[in-house]
């Protein structure tokens, strides 16, 4: 029987208490789905131990020890989230590549209920988004939603409030948008460049971590919120060229109006070089936004190629067929 | 082929070294044991296509093997039949004309000589039973575990899908069914790169940095996604040369399966390739579907001592090697 492997990959950094318990939930779904001897396996699950600052290496390592499929990739230094998944996902050989936080906020049991949402949608790649605010934070949860709106507006992207680091993506996809991410790449825009098929699932996502402080302090939000803007194409550049442009042009009509009233109308100027001042201020000002508009927009084309924007991609989705009859059975955990 | 005479570095016996295929892999080992160790060299002539003095100079190689490359030869062997010094013989089988799609044919062409280099293996194991007689075989992971993903310790050879795959298997059933005296040593390699001058079978990663760097096109026979694990051929020579040169006989590890564990997409070796060269590389693709089945390998499988370089780097390497060989600017 023809088969659709799965692949989870997990960044670590200081999950050792969760690290069990995750693995553990992790083999039930793997176990269900061995039981029911359907195409869907689960092949491994790729612990990416991101210079772990708790016992999180040594549990790891007894985890392997006892089952097979645990993989666990040790980074040279820690390298932070997005590289941990991105060197995860690089290791990766299933036909969907799931991605999820160590702490149990991304509960295994929604990664085939995601995988179907995405069959079910003809999608790439699905977000498990929380229903409620997951943080504890009001702030914190308002103030990343709000970001992520702005950034959309500004580069016109639809998809960037769904982004999470709990995802399903399609093996291909999130394979060839991990091999063009570079440091300051942020991986979610780079998937956007090879697919525009894009979902999100709500689910019940809750904060486990009880007294634990978040990996993310303030600088590595700001760091990363950073990352999210200089990877999009913010179209504030194109607003800034396009209205120097139209400043050009009214100051040439300006101008044009201005000569006009002075060869006819010579007595309705009553103060003498004021407006050719405003005039030649206005156009030149124009001009230079206008400029610095297409400099800008030229750089923006250069970097975009810089980090790997392909021309084209090529993907595979006649795999998705064989999942096509386990979607009824799941269709009712995201429909209600 | 090429035959080398050495001394054991720790235990001082002689060793003679015969590989068969000084191609990609069987000149890096050479290299490698050249580097290793102080040892005599000859390269002897084997037709690998004419049939017809393919056994003339098999039976020239074993006199060789048997007369020895020097002069104190004959007396280290006097020496073994005394049982002071055991010349150890170590017969490595690293030939393969017969690529990923070569046809029946080929293939049995390829088994046919293999089967003589074995038989040689096997008289010259029962005629001097006191020099042990040891048989490396390099065969292939991709052909015997075609279509098969993350293959780990429990994964069994795929039926063999073409001509390649089964050559591979008959190949292993042979060594496994040779003389019981005849230590066997089994490596299963995934896709080996490296730098080789010939254009004959220059691989993947090699071609693709040649072309980008002279601004050809590269023609893929798969998919931009199809997934294949590559190693390198230093790593695989330094790894066989350390065993060659070692003492110890038996092997409870055989087959070795030598994978890199990290499955790597045509898009990804296009992607370092660029990075590598500096510069854009041009590819086009032609959907043959029998040949764009994932092939990948867990790391699980890493034989003990084994370890496997980034793609990143190898692929730097070879780029240097071209640009000093001169074959990126002579169009070799």
């Amino acid at each position: 029987m023809e088969k659709v492997y799965l692949s989870t990959v997990i960044p670590v950094y200081q999950g050792g208490p969760y690290l069990e318990s995750l693995v553990k939930e992790l083999l039930t779904v793997k176990a269900s789905l061995d039981y029911e001897e359907g195409p869907l396996q689960l092949i491994e699950a790729i612990f990416v131990d991101d210079s772990s600052i708790d016992d999180s290496s040594e549990i790891l390592s007894g985890l392997q020890a006892k089952h097979p499929w645990v993989r666990i990739l040790p980074l040279s230094r820690n390298f932070g989230q997005h590289p941990a998944s991105v060197a995860g996902i690089l290791h990766s050989s299933g036909d969907w590549v799931a991605t999820l936080d160590e702490d149990l906020q991304h509960h295994p049991q929604f990664l085939i209920p995601l995988l179907m949402y995405a069959i079910a949608n003809r999608q790439d790649v699905v977000y498990a988004n929380p229903k409620d605010p997951v943080h504890n934070s009001l702030f914190r949860d308002l103030s990343s939603r709000l970001y992520k709106v702005l950034i959309s507006k500004l580069s016109n992207n639809p998809h960037v409030p769904y982004f999470n680091s709990f995802r399903m993506m399609r093996g291909s996809v999130a394979r060839a948008a991990a091999s063009v991410s570079s440091p300051t790449t942020y991986f979610d825009i780079a998937l956007c460049w090879f697919t525009s098929r894009f979902g999100q699932l709500k689910l019940p996502l809750r904060d486990q971590r009880s007294g634990c402080r978040s990996g993310y302090n303030l600088g590595a939000l700001i760091q990363h919120s950073w990352r999210m803007l200089v990877s999009s194409e913010i179209k504030v550049l194109k607003v800034a060229a396009i209205s120097g442009f139209a400043a050009v042009v009214v100051s040439l009509g300006a101008a044009l109006y201005t000569l006009i009233q002075k060869l006819f109308y010579p007595e309705a100027i009553r103060l003498i070089g004021w407006t050719s001042l405003i005039i030649m201020t206005f156009f030149f000002g124009g001009l230079l936004c206008f400029l610095l508009g297409i400099v800008l927009e030229f750089m923006s084309v250069l970097v975009l190629q810089a980090q790997g924007k392909p021309t084209f991609f090529v993907v595979d989705r006649t795999k998705d067929k064989l999942l096509s009859p386990l979607v009824e059975k799941y269709r009712q955990s995201w429909s209600c | 082929m090429v035959l080398l005479e050495t001394a054991n570095p720790s235990s001082g016996r002689p060793l003679t070294v015969a590989i068969f295929g000084a191609g990609l892999i069987g000149s890096a080992i050479v290299s490698r044991l050249e580097a290793s160790a102080s040892l005599r060299k000859e390269e002897l002539p084997f037709n690998w296509t004419d049939s017809s003095i393919q056994l003339g100079q098999l039976q020239d190689v074993e006199t060789r093997i048997l007369t020895g490359l020097g002069p104190n030869t004959k007396q280290l062997l006097s020496c073994s039949k005394l049982g002071a010094a055991q010349r150890l013989l170590r017969i490595v089988w690293s030939a393969g004309s017969a690529g990923f799609g070569a046809s029946h044919d080929e293939t049995e062409r390829e088994l046919h000589v293999f089967r003589m280099v074995l038989d040689m293996a096997e008289r010259l194991a029962v005629q001097y039973p006191g020099d042990p007689v040891s048989f490396y075989l390099m065969s292939s992971a991709g052909g015997l575990f075609e279509g098969q993903r993350h293959v780990d310790q429990n994964s069994r050879p795929t039926p063999p899908r073409r001509p390649y795959g089964l050559l591979k298997q008959c190949q292993e059933e042979f060594v496994m069914a040779a003389h019981h005296t005849i230590v066997k040593k089994i490596y299963r390699l995934t896709s080996v790169y490296g730098f080789i001058r010939t254009r004959h079978r220059r691989g993947l990663v090699p071609t693709m940095i040649l072309n980008g760097a002279r601004r050809q096109a590269t023609h893929i026979i798969g998919g931009m996604d199809t997934l294949r694990d590559f190693i390198w051929v230093e790593d695989v020579a330094g790894f066989i040369a350390r065993q060659l040169l070692d003492d110890s006989e038996a092997s409870t590890e055989s087959p070795y399966t030598l994978a890199s564990g990290k499955p790597c997409s045509i898009h990804e070796i296009q992607k370092i390739v660029e990075s590598t060269i500096g510069r854009k590389t041009y590819m086009t693709y032609s959907l043959d579907r029998s040949n764009s089945e994932d092939i990948t390998f867990s790391n699980s499988l890493h034989p003990k001592g084994w370890f496997s370089s980034d793609l990143r780097l190898g692929s730097i390497r070879i780029y240097n090697d071209l640009v000093h060989s001169g074959i990126l600017f002579n169009r070799v």
